[in-house]
């Protein structure tokens, strides 16, 4: 078993050096796959200086209480849109019901 | 680090109770009328803005309806029924079906007409504008527009 392992890895050697690369890379190649590195190195060191900058940003007095003053207009704000839909909703309900209990010919039938 | 979190922490946990605080209250009036029996004379008082009163006589005008609609409702059954065995046992009309058309026609108009009455009865309860929505919006949604 080790053998045939043994005698693969030479002929995939032997291979590999006997093999000719003969077509030639694009223009400019090296100096794209630089610029491909230093784009994902900068994307990368752009998310990290956000969150670093939220770390040191934040625990100041003035930005933390704004921080929770957006949260509590946001969650404010969402309950009542909420509550206005689910109200609307509710009193279309409800009288859909009342037409139902006086019209007979709407009643529901059992 | 760990005055971030608290922060962070605190942020999210206000934001929730600002979000409940104002969908419970704001839906509080309702839930109310879901509770009381029955719910929809609950709407009828909120939505045409009924004082206690007037509130009260309303509620007397529709128990007082209550058995007058279940009887027109039987007789609709009853009459429908009727017409259904009648129309499948033919296949043309039969002057036993016109008959029971006619009968049908005639119900539906003294369904009107005591619904009519009903409508009128609890508009004189509520004060003017609101009387006058009200028939409005009956008027519209009930066999009397139909």
């Amino acid at each position: 078993m080790k053998n045939n392992q043994q005698n693969d890895d030479e002929a995939l050697r032997a291979s590999l050096r006997e093999w000719k690369e003969n077509s030639s890379l694009p223009p400019r190649f090296q100096e794209q796959v630089w610029q491909k590195i230093e784009r994902a190195e900068a994307e990368k060191n752009t998310r990290w200086n956000f969150l670093k900058s939220i770390e040191t940003l934040l625990p100041r007095p003035a930005l933390a209480v704004s921080y929770v003053v957006v949260l509590l207009a946001v969650g404010m704000g969402a309950g009542m849109w909420q509550s206005e839909r689910k109200s609307a909703k509710m009193d279309s309900t409800l009288e859909r019901l009342y037409v139902q209990s006086v019209d007979p010919y709407q009643a529901p039938r059992h | 680090m760990k005055r971030l979190s608290f922060i962070l922490l605190l942020g999210l946990v206000v934001a929730v109770a600002g979000y409940c605080l104002f969908y419970f209250s704001g839906t509080a009036k309702h839930r109310d009328a879901l509770q009381n029996s029955p719910p929809e004379l609950a709407w009828l008082k909120s939505e045409f803005q009924l004082n206690d009163a007037e509130f009260t006589k309303v509620c007397q005008l529709h128990l007082a309806y209550m058995p007058h609609c279940q009887k027109m409702c039987d007789r609709i059954d009853k009459l429908n029924a009727e017409i259904n065995g009648l129309v499948m046992q033919t296949n043309a009309i039969t002057p036993a079906i016109e008959k029971k058309m006619g009968e049908a026609a005639q119900l539906r108009l003294e369904c009107q007409k005591m619904l009519l009455n009903h409508f009128y009865d609890v508009s004189r309860q509520m004060p003017p504008p609101q009387a006058k929505r009200y028939l409005a919006m009956m008027r519209q949604q009930t066999v009397l527009s139909k």
